[in-house]
């Protein structure tokens, strides 16, 4: 395995893990824009304009696209949050150079307006099915409250509203402004032979304009509060806590890795024999989330209407308590991650994503085997100087239940 | 069948199939069982379920925490599922682990406890999912169709039925575990970094002494008539769902088939995603695919839309169904061989993910087929070939399954 790394001119980063014994590889466009950086007026413009990206080109027709990819049987798709954009496509080696060419393209859109109509409409219709997912609704209710009016708990979809307003100029504005090549990294990862990538990427990317993207990125210290959302004819009920956590850029995200996982992994953790194995809900997750500049950590619970109070005061006593685990817990917990960890390094497309999001936050490389060490060395005394600064307490709560 | 495979059976039936991949450090593994809805007793739907996840509630000497712990610092990537007709239990871990792993195994799988008190907290969390399961209309739409579609026992819903799960004793459990779960169709598949006679080794001297058998539930015919079946919800999303009879895996139209579908719904490519979504924008989610499991095989498609879209989605999708044979390009043909060859590659890069293809191979054919077979039997297959897996299965006795505001009529 080996790591490699190269600024084109025009500000563009291109990284790559290579990976000899693998038999295919995986391409990715991260690009950092997503629904913090978007004005409100057109919320969801990220999301919107990342469907737009497979709808043609000067080169090609939205058909062109698809079915150039097809033919070389790539797998290819993209997927936008809060903070990403992120484009990719997996391929078996012999087709790189192709692949690595539409995608390129893809990245300078022609954004027609009779594709954009229709568009619209698919985004809409994605927005209804999201409408009938209690834990998605609830995730996205729960960013709102626990950010206020800070852009980073922005939707991601945005409503029927601002969507339905979009205009074409209004997403072409918003593309000139956050696509430049220095706010994308273009990563590669299974097998390829670099030299070729670097050229390709200059032949490809190398003309696209140099220009400047800026984030806001002003701190957060949130502030307690409530929601209850209700819906009709619901049969389960649904709860989360925000808490605060530890940034993309900070080094305690592995001491929260950890705890979380101690906390409210899916088998084995406080959450799970607290509550799951007693049969009191269906689930109950504890995660740490890591973004630019700001962190949280998002505790869930499901439970029967009427149980609901009780599983959450459980729920709310574990994030109250966090130190309290045993050193075989915090053994366990990390043999767990570690274990997943090296299964991921199998995946060249997991890789891709785990080595394309480092650079974007950090502008770093980790190998595999960097955090292994880092997971590994997580002790007692990290965790107790992560609680100093993040309690775990949580600052928001959000409640679904039946209307 | 390639060099690095290599398969062994055991006397009591149990068969080893492994693929010994040098360069991974993990190894995965993948343990069918013969169990599932389709042979729960019938007033008991929801035991296979229940008994898959009371193997992890205390087994031999260990509790259920102690048995987690045990799992847990082997670093035990474990999962099960109970299905239909099999359950499967799968783990992926390091290398050096599996056979210690596979040890731990025999004990949960061969000794479990069957608890009281902890039926009663699995019997809860069954409910939970039964009722979570209401709140998801489009996977709900999904068991609603196979209920329609298949004939009883392949019908049952996987997860039970509320009364079915709150049916089970400990007393039922304990019988339907004696007499139902045999070692006679077991198959484990194993790849990544293992050492094949360790393996036969565990296998043997840990499994050996599991006997018995269990038959399968016998097989009905598939409906040779369209059928409609809707329930009324207030959803934002009318949900669709059809199926109709196809190929099976060893019929000779078994790959004709697949690429049948493949040119329907091979990716974004495909006809239904290019015909309902990108030029209509009626949905933001249409998918057709081919499930071929042991003596039974369907075309399955789903779509999810606004209900005012509901009946031009639905007419988009029937016309392409029905119009499948008619005009197939050689691109298109290309394009769908290109998919499923590659997506055959790309789903064996992880130790799990292979694992699991040598099970299904194994259970579904009895033998394992090769990547470059499966390859060139896909290279082979032919624009007439497809033509006459359609004429064999046309999409006219389709059953159809729908949730949402508004009911719906197959168009003629």
């Amino acid at each position: 395995m080996s790591f490699h790394q190269k600024k084109l001119e025009n500000g563009l980063t291109v990284v790559g893990e290579h990976h000899e014994s693998s038999q295919c590889a995986a391409i990715g466009f991260f690009v950092k824009t997503g629904s913090r950086d978007e004005p409100q007026e057109i919320a969801g413009v990220s999301h919107f304009l990342e469907h737009m990206m497979f709808k043609g080109t000067e080169k090609r027709s939205a058909l062109d696209v698809t079915y150039q990819l097809a033919a070389i049987g790539a797998q290819s798709n993209a997927y936008t949050n809060e903070e990403n954009t992120v484009y990719y496509v997996y391929v078996l080696p012999e087709y790189f150079d192709k692949a690595f060419e539409i995608l390129s393209d893809m990245l300078r859109p022609a954004l027609d307006e009779s594709e954009f109509n229709t568009e619209k409409k698919v985004i809409l219709e994605e927005i209804a099915l999201y409408e009938d997912r209690p834990t998605f609704k609830l995730y996205e209710a729960a960013m709102r409250e626990y950010f206020h009016q800070h852009p980073s708990g922005n939707s991601v979809l945005g409503t029927t509203e601002t969507v339905g307003g979009i205009s074409p100029k209004q997403m072409r504005d918003y593309f000139d402004a956050r696509y430049c090549p220095d706010n994308i990294t273009l990563a590669v990862s299974g097998k390829f032979d670099w030299d070729r990538v670097v050229e390709l990427a200059e032949i490809h990317c190398g003309h696209w304009d140099k220009r400047d993207a800026k984030r806001e990125c002003a701190p957060y210290k949130p502030t307690p509060s409530e929601k209850v959302l209700k819906k009709e004819d619901l049969k389960m009920s649904h709860l989360c806590f925000v808490s605060e956590g530890p940034s993309a850029g900070d080094e305690m995200r592995y001491a929260s890795y950890v705890l979380a996982c101690i906390l409210g992994d899916s088998t084995g953790s406080r959450a799970y024999w607290e509550i799951v194995d007693k049969g009191l809900a269906e689930a109950a997750a504890v995660e740490s989330e890591d973004m630019d500049g700001v962190g949280l950590v998002y505790s869930y619970v499901s439970a029967r209407p009427e149980e609901l109070d009780a599983v959450g005061e459980i729920l709310r006593g574990i994030m109250l308590s966090p130190r309290e685990f045993s050193e075989d817990d915090l053994e366990r917990a990390k043999t767990k991650i570690t274990t997943r960890l090296v299964l991921q390094g199998e995946s060249s497309m997991r890789r891709l994503m785990a080595v394309g999001l480092d650079w974007t936050y950090r502008q770093q490389y980790h190998s595999i085997e960097d955090e292994l060490k880092k997971l590994q060395s997580v002790s007692r005394k990290d965790i107790d100087s992560l609680l100093e600064h993040y309690s775990y307490e949580p600052v928001t709560k959000v409640t679904m239940v039946p209307a | 069948m390639s060099a690095n495979i290599r398969v062994h059976t055991f006397d009591n039936g149990i068969t080893l199939v492994g693929e010994q991949r040098p360069h991974m450090s993990s190894a995965a593994f993948a343990m069918l069982v013969g169990i599932g809805a389709s042979t729960d007793p019938a007033s008991q739907i929801g035991s296979a379920s229940i008994l898959s996840e009371m193997f992890n509630r205390g087994a031999g000497p260990w509790s259920s925490r102690e048995l987690s712990a045990e799992f847990e610092s082997l670093g035990a990537q474990r999962n099960h599922t109970a299905g239909i007709e099999v359950s499967v239990f799968s783990c992926a871990a390091l290398g050096t682990n599996l056979a210690a792993i596979l040890d731990r195994y025999a004990t949960v799988l061969l000794s479990p406890t069957l608890d009281k008190t902890e039926l009663e907290n699995v019997r809860l969390l069954a409910l939970h999912e039964l009722h979570s399961l209401e709140d998801e209309p489009s996977s709900k739409v999904m068991v609603n169709l196979t209920g329609a579609f298949y004939p009883e026992p392949y019908g049952r819903p996987q997860m039970g039925t509320v009364e079915g799960v709150k049916s089970v004793t400990a007393e039922s459990l304990r019988d339907y575990y004696k007499s139902c779960f045999k070692p006679n169709r077991c198959v484990i598949g194993v790849a990544g970094d293992f050492d094949f006679d360790e393996a036969v080794k565990v296998i043997g001297d840990r499994f050996g002494m599991w006997s018995g058998e269990n038959p399968p539930p016998p097989l009905a015919p598939l409906p040779t008539k369209p059928s409609v079946h809707h329930i009324h919800r207030e959803t934002a999303q009318q949900q669709i769902a059809l199926a109709y009879p196809s190929a099976q895996i060893d019929d000779p139209d078994y790959y004709a088939a697949r690429l049948g579908v493949g040119i329907l719904s091979g990716g974004m490519a495909g006809r239904l995603f290019i015909e309902v979504r990108e030029k209509r924008g009626l949905v933001y989610s249409v998918r057709a695919s081919h499930s071929a499991s042991k003596g039974r095989a369907a075309v399955f498609c789903y779509a999810g839309t606004t209900p005012d879209n509901g009946e031009e989605t639905l007419s988009v999708i029937m016309e392409q169904l029905r119009g499948l044979p008619d005009d197939i390009k050689d691109e298109e043909l290309a394009r769908a061989k290109a998919d499923i060859k590659s997506r055959l590659v790309m789903q064996s890069e992880s130790s799990i993910s292979r694992a699991s293809q040598l099970v299904n191979d194994w259970w579904s054919l009895g033998r394992i087929r090769d990547i470059e077979e499966i390859k060139s039997k896909i290279d082979e297959v032919q624009q007439d070939d497809i033509r006459r897996v359609c004429e064999r299965y046309p999409a006219s006795a389709v059953t159809l399954s729908t949730i949402g505001p508004k009911s719906l009529e197959i168009p003629n």
